[in-house]
């Protein structure tokens, strides 16, 4: 019980670092994201495609 | 295994973002000459055979690879940029030249844009490497597998075949020249009469205007004008194409067609990078639902199809601009065999899956290690059907009667891989590497599809799209859709940046790549005499076959490495 609840403590620290690396992408994406999208994708326009 | 010649070509959509919202735009034309002329500066180039003028035409790199301005011929301002890896042996080689290329191209940007600036537009440049743009147009990539297109009495009925087209070629070369300089001189003579007329009574000057703006693709007038020329074009291909599109859908690489089938319609599950379409509904790839047929029957461009045999056709129509090699090279036995089917991939262990997967179901199919392979029964419906489920839960017919999912059509292929890769006469690593990611992620896909999350772009976009903290426009999820793409500052490279999508290839190992060829390849010896002839004072053109030193009369021509059997 004790080396599983040791093994859980050293689990728990790095899922929590992933988890929040996890959320500030979303969130840094999301926030990016907002930022003049009808513009971006205009600029991105390919007027007749390609190949 | 896993050792065939393999390259692909990549479209760039190309962004321009003014400092001044209210200013023009500058052409893409524009853009992609600076973007070249910075790339000459970073690396030895020389002029390649394709597109004519210097400044917007093909050049080629010194590590044997290519840049070229693709456009329409009715939209000479909207091209994009493509770029090829030179020729490459194996998926791990293919997926380094990819991301050399890449990191050529995010070096030439910052120059681009202080020339571009210089030229009087202030804004900031960028490259999406995708497929699909918010407004639904289809561009992207195509892969390229040295593959033999037919072998025995099939290869003979191909080669009979191809000398029974050759009486239609003074009669195309007639037709199409006839067409082409009457259509030219007709635009010319109603835009020379409209300005003189339009000079002489200046009361009539508006009514005469849109003529006189014919041959500008910038207007309206003067792009439907461009459209129907191509129209025309397309046309008069009709007596040649059409012959030849018949006889490559009956004797070309049918072994591959009849046996890899049901693999390439189901890949997408690995291989698509995800698209928000129109409608909201999310689609598992970029091409997958522009796909028309399996194979080509024609030129025009909306003809899109699985088995792109554009190569080919584009070697036979070499007879307008009287070049007879490339006639001659299509009685080759071996062939590059194209695919259409491909999305651009942003992660690389997605982009390592493409072309490892395809090269090793090559392989088998080449072996006939695929002949109890299962047949989709429509199977252009089938992949139209797979790429609009996310759920992975569709299943098409197959011809046995039995009706399959993605998944179970992929792990049917993986399981022959397996058999085949531990039944190889030689050990390879790499095959052995590959069939264990290949595993690895379908058993991902099926059981845990949160650990794909920076490996497989569609689970990666989505992922992006619906895991936002804040609810988002459909403009700003169509921008992550779009921005996951691009080069250096999108979404997926700074998944990268973070440690949350694995690389495969080092930075080293890029820098190296940028700068040198491809060992046992024909791109080695091309880009040994890119280097070698710089600063020679000669005129070298460039192409994947050849090098020319001088004038098309008296020059010198140095042929590359032939990989193709005659035989």
């Amino acid at each position: 019980m004790q080396k599983t609840n040791e093994a859980r403590k050293q689990e728990t620290p790095n899922n929590d670092a992933e988890k929040i690396a996890i959320e500030d992408l979303l969130a840094d994406v999301a926030l990016d994201a907002q930022k003049r999208p009808e513009a971006y994708l205009a600029e991105t326009i390919v007027p007749e495609g390609g190949e | 295994m896993l050792s065939r010649l393999l390259g692909v070509e990549t479209e760039y959509a190309i962004r321009y973002s003014p400092s001044d919202e209210s200013s023009v735009r500058p052409s893409n034309e524009l853009i992609f000459r600076a973007v070249a002329d910075a790339v000459r500066r970073i690396v030895t180039t020389h002029p390649g055979e394709r597109g004519g003028d210097p400044g917007r035409g093909q050049i080629f790199t010194q590590n044997g690879g290519a840049l070229y301005y693709e456009v329409l011929p009715h939209a000479l301002s909207g091209g994009l940029l493509e770029a090829s890896t030179p020729e490459c042996r194996g998926p791990s080689q293919l997926l380094l030249y990819q991301k050399a290329q890449e990191s050529l191209l995010l070096q030439a940007l910052p120059i681009a844009e202080a020339k571009v600036r210089a030229a009087g537009w202030d804004g900031e440049l960028g490259l999406i490497k995708n497929c699909r743009d918010a407004e639904g147009h289809v561009y992207g990539a195509q892969e390229n597998y040295e593959v033999e297109l037919a072998r025995g009495p099939l290869l003979w009925i191909y080669r009979l075949g191809l000398v029974l087209l050759f009486p239609l070629l003074p009669i195309e070369f007639l037709l199409f020249w006839t067409v082409a300089l009457s259509v030219i001189f007709a635009v010319l003579a109603v835009v020379a009469l409209t300005s003189l007329l339009g000079a002489l009574f200046p009361s009539i000057q508006r009514v005469l205007a849109p003529f006189q703006s014919l041959s500008d693709d910038t207007t309206s007038i003067g792009r439907r004008a461009g459209y129907l020329a191509m129209w025309i074009e397309c046309l008069m291909y009709l007596p040649l194409v059409v012959p030849f599109t018949a006889l490559l859908r009956a004797t070309a690489f049918t072994k591959i067609r009849r046996t890899a089938t049901a693999f390439f319609i189901s890949r997408p599950i690995l291989t698509g990078t995800g698209s928000l379409m129109k409608d909201g509904t999310f689609a598992l790839s970029e091409k997958g639902p522009a796909m028309r047929r399996m194979m080509r029957t024609f030129v025009e461009p909306d003809n899109r199809p699985v088995y792109d045999t554009g190569n080919l056709v584009k070697f036979l129509m070499s007879i307008l601009h009287v070049r007879i090699a490339p006639l001659f090279a299509l009685f080759h036995r071996r062939q590059r065999f194209q695919l259409g089917l491909s999305d651009s991939n942003a992660a690389q262990i997605a982009e390592y899956l493409k072309v490892g997967t395809t090269s090793l179901v090559i392989d088998m199919a080449e072996a006939g290690f695929l002949k109890d392979a299962p047949r989709p029964k429509k199977p252009v419906d089938a992949l139209h059907a797979i790429v609009l489920d996310p759920t992975l839960k569709t299943a098409i017919a197959v011809k046995n009667g039995e009706a399959m999912t993605a998944l179970q059509l992929q792990r049917w292929y993986h399981a022959r891989a397996v058999e085949y890769v531990a039944g190889g006469a030689v050990a390879s690593l790499e095959a052995r590497e590959l069939v264990r990611l290949w595993g690895e992620a379908l058993e991902g896909l099926e059981n845990d599809p949160a650990s794909m999350i920076g490996r497989l772009d569609w689970v990666t976009k989505r992922f992006l799209i619906e895991g936002s903290p804040v609810e988002l426009s459909t403009a700003a999820k169509k921008k992550i859709d779009l921005k996951y793409h691009e080069l250096g500052s999108g979404y997926l490279a700074e998944m990268e940046r973070r440690g949350a999508a694995p690389a495969l290839v080092g930075e080293d190992e890029i820098a190296h790549a940028v700068e040198h060829p491809p060992q046992e390849t024909p791109a080695r010896a091309r880009g040994l005499l890119i280097r070698e002839l710089a600063g020679s004072g000669a005129r070298v053109t460039v192409s994947w076959d050849s090098i020319r030193i001088g004038g098309r009369i008296g020059g010198r021509v140095i042929r590359l490495d032939d990989y193709r059997g005659r035989t």
